[in-house]
């Protein structure tokens, strides 16, 4: 027989792919069953949300902010609250940043389960998803006694949080913490032990520090490849430079390592509720916010940035303003952004088989990536 | 004229029996995976699933391979509903005793894979892509199979699958059964049955990256619903056999019977089903806990681990069989 | 794969392990309590703070516009002159209120306030723009507080 040549293929994916969550598309060139080439397009969730506060108030935005990322809103309002609160040169009572910290490590834990019940998905188990999303629902549960609602809260205000949290929930969160390592056991290790689970997630998709850097990773990702950078640490913001935790790192970068940092980053931020919760219980007479009033908020004219540690990165907030009620410029830096760019260069190695581990190990959300 | 309305009645039982293993599939997938509805809205929704198929539009190719492509299904469907006879379930046996029904039962049961292969030939290029998945799967896991079955007929002296099940009858009841001195082809054979099921997690004739649909892609109404129906009753049959052959078909664990005579045939036909749901269970309980492992890795399991267990676990019988019987 | 035999041993007998603790940890899970039902009940246990309907005290109303200020989709809330030429809040359209209650939080006269009522469906587009003169007349008149929406779907039919 001649040497035969495999034939290129073209595959172009409909926007339904099932791995991503929310819609991407790609085009790939196949060679057999390995990628050769690889081409993300986004843009089908666009909904401009940047462009919507050059025409709206301060006040008006708020709400918009927590729409970007669903399954992550408390952090981008604070990001947007940090980088206006810095202009409007007002500093938060300790009680409100302690509150604060709570809702966004609690929003930080529910987020990262919706991640393990997909990732579950797209290998093929359809049980840890229902054992993720019950967990899930407890925090929803307290969200709604802090709230009122359980994904959309409209909580953060301008100078502080809306209403104080009672001891009976503060309770029920200390009650939650007890529970939660019971179950939590049976995802992280008896599921996670499994050799067709490790035969799958070991040694693919890996990421080095010299891939990952110029292409601006943060967050799990880059953490999973060795480079321990975490921006709670570095640029410490709100009340992080009080409470003690520590930075998980592992050195092999492939979807195995970023799936046990993402379960040590909830256990991580289980201990800092633990800490906000008796901080809050042992000072309950402090003040929640600095009643200003929401509807004349009027920030000097500058520009600023605030750094937020996301679930999936980085969070930037850059805002320009002219000294009117409304932002003259504000762009978003959102994390998912960048690892659908990475997925170009990443996916040029694996075959088609793996593809859905490799999306779905990034956490990309494609409601941020598009904003 | 009795041949007619014999066969009527034969279809009709084989397509409830069917219907209620359908509906146990789904009850016991969602009971692990931790949901609760009401079971009367299950089988409801399978029924008018089942009849929505009936009244939908009949499409078929413009073009070439038009034979292929129907007698892909009436393939399925003949090769399954002819199995049903072959397993003992009351006192009644529908082939004689020296008849090697075990080896015509595997061979009815692989025929599906060149009926598949049939479908997606005559379908498009993306069916042919996850026939030619499917059809890998089936074989490199029907051989352990028919391996197994060797063993076990070294034990029983027989072929036959009526043969099989009297030869575990004796008094120590559950004690004697094959799944004991059998223990590695059972597991072996348990593996591959999980397989031979086609059960999502292990379909990768329908895996979620390019081959959204499989090799039924372009069947639709009646011709779909053949498809369907015989993989259910494949599972059935699959199950039927691994409890004949290793548990001890309708015998009883208690080694006697406990009925009075007459209603022996009852109590055979209770024990039999009550093992067919006990392997269903187990079955369902291990395809749904465990996610799916990636193609190549899965055939090397097959043809590297498999295989090599139960050719050694026919050596070991047949070095006993002839140890015992040289004495 | 190492070339270790009694390593492949180990390995082998390990991941064997572990599957079989998977598959009893699925049977064990499956026989708990399950917290969350099957289907949606039709009384479930709502939160107190709960944010449903916004409803306007059109006599407190003195027509600021904080609530316009604050509102994020900004055809919401309608200020307009009533008969007697003084400002009111006149028409809250329901087709574009988020329901997150920042105009009942600012207003500075305690006039909106946030009620629990959350079943607001209708097969009409145009009941979807509430007129706060009829709805305080009617609440006024009314001892049950709740709204009447034309043509809502009504429980006891379905």
């Amino acid at each position: 027989m001649k040497n035969i040549t495999h034939n290129k293929t073209i595959i172009n994916t409909n926007i339904n792919y099932p791995s991503t969550h929310g819609i991407l598309r790609f085009s790939a060139e196949l060679e057999g069953e390995k990628i050769i080439k690889f081409a993300p397009e986004l843009g089908y969730t666009h909904r401009g949300l940047e462009k919507a506060a050059q025409n709206r108030l301060f006040s008006q935005y708020l709400l918009m902010t927590e729409k970007i990322d669903y399954l992550a809103d408390f952090f981008y309002t604070q990001a947007y609250l940090s980088a206006t609160e810095e202009l409007l040169e007002i500093e938060l009572p300790k009680n409100a940043q302690y509150i604060r910290v709570l809702t966004m490590e609690l929003n930080r834990i529910s987020s990262h389960l919706a991640w393990l019940g997909h990732f579950m998905q797209n290998l093929g188990a359809s049980v840890p998803v229902f054992y993720a999303f019950n967990l899930r629902n407890e925090i929803l549960n307290i969200f709604e006694k802090i709230t009122g609602s359980r994904i959309t809260h409209n909580y953060y205000i301008f100078g502080g949080v809306r209403n104080k949290i009672s001891n009976d929930v503060l309770n029920d969160i200390l009650d939650f913490i007890k529970n939660f390592n019971q179950k939590f056991k049976i995802l992280n290790g008896v599921m996670a032990e499994n050799p067709i689970f490790l035969d799958r997630t070991k040694g693919i998709g890996v990421i080095t520090t010299e891939i990952a850097l110029p292409y601006s990773i943060t967050g799990v990702n880059l953490r999973a490849s060795g480079l321990a950078l975490d921006f709670r640490k570095e640029k410490p913001y709100l009340v992080y430079d009080e409470l003690e935790f520590s930075i998980p790192t592992a050195f092999e970068g492939d979807c195995h390592s970023r799936y046990k940092l993402r379960m040590d980053e909830i256990e991580i931020s289980l201990n800092l509720v633990k800490q906000c919760t008796e901080w809050l219980l042992a000072n309950q007479n402090g003040e929640i916010s600095l009643n200003i009033n929401q509807a004349e908020i009027k920030p000097k004219a500058g520009r600023t940035a605030s750094w937020t540690e996301s679930p999936r990165g980085l969070i930037m907030c850059h805002l320009i303003t002219d000294g009117g009620k409304k932002p003259k410029r504000l762009k978003w830096r959102t994390p998912s952004f960048y690892a659908v760019q990475l997925l170009e260069k990443i996916a040029a190695d694996c075959t088609l088989s793996d593809l859905s581990t490799l999306i779905s190990s990034l956490d990309i959300v494609l409601a941020e990536a598009d904003r | 004229m009795e041949i007619l309305i014999n066969f009527i009645i034969t279809m009709i039982i084989i397509i409830s029996v069917v219907f209620i293993l359908a509906y146990l599939e789904k009850r016991f997938s969602a009971l692990f995976a931790l949901q609760t509805d009401s079971p009367a809205s299950v089988l409801l929704q399978d029924a008018a699933c089942m009849l929505k198929l009936l009244i939908k539009e009949d499409y078929s190719p413009k073009k070439g391979r038009k034979i292929l492509y129907f007698t892909a299904p009436l393939t399925i469907f003949c090769a399954v509903t002819t199995a049903f006879c072959l397993i003992p379930l009351g006192g009644f046996y529908a082939v004689s005793d020296s008849f090697p029904s075990a080896v015509l039962f595997i061979a009815l049961l692989l025929i599906p894979a060149a009926a598949v292969l049939q479908a997606g030939y005559s379908s498009g290029r993306e069916p042919l892509i996850s026939a030619i998945r499917m059809t890998s799967n089936l074989f490199g896991y029907g051989i352990p199979v028919i391996i197994s079955i060797l063993a076990v007929s070294f034990m029983a002296g027989s072929l036959n699958i009526n043969a099989i099940v009297r030869e575990q009858s004796s008094s120590s009841g559950l004690f004697g059964w094959y799944f004991i001195p059998q223990i590695i082809g059972c597991i072996v054979f348990f593996i591959c049955a999980i397989v031979l099921l086609n059960h999502t997690s292990v379909n990768f004739s329908k895996t979620k990256n390019t081959l959204i649909s499989d090799y039924t892609a372009k069947y639709s109404g009646l011709k779909y619903l053949l498809f369907v129906f015989s993989g259910y009753a494949l599972a059935l049959l699959i199950s039927a056999f691994f409890v004949c052959v290793y548990f001890g078909g309708n015998l009883s664990p208690f080694g006697a019977y406990i009925l009075p005579d007459f209603l022996i045939p009852l109590e055979q036909g209770f024990w039999f089903i009550l093992k067919i749901f006990l392997a269903i269970f187990f079955i369902i309980l291990t395809k749904i806990s465990l996610p799916k492992p990636n193609h190549e890795r899965f055939l090397e399991f097959s043809y590297k681990i498999l295989i090599p267990l139960s050719l050694i676990n026919l050596n070991i019988t047949i070095l006993i069989r002839y140890l015992a019987g040289a004495q | 794969m190492k070339n270790n035999d009694l390593e492949l041993i180990t390995d082998f007998i390990k991941g064997a392990v572990s599957i079989f603790k998977t598959i009893f940890a699925v049977f064990c899970e499956s026989f708990k309590k399950k917290t969350i039902p099957a289907r949606a009940e039709q009384n479930p246990q709502i939160s107190d703070n709960l944010r449903g309907l916004i409803e306007c005290n059109y006599e407190k109303c003195t027509g600021c516009g904080l609530c316009i200020e604050v509102c994020p989709s900004m055809n919401t809330l309608t200020i307009k002159e009533d008969e007697n030429g003084v400002k009111k809040l006149t028409n809250i359209d329901i087709s574009k209120c988020a329901f997150c209650g920042s105009c009942a939080y600012i207003c500075p006269n305690g006039a909106l306030n946030i009620t629990k009522q959350y079943k607001l469906a209708t097969n009409n587009k145009k009941d979807l723009i509430l007129d706060c003169k009829e709805i305080y007349k009617a609440n006024t008149q009314n001892t049950d507080k709740t709204l009447d929406m034309p043509s809502f779907v009504n429980e006891e039919e379905i």
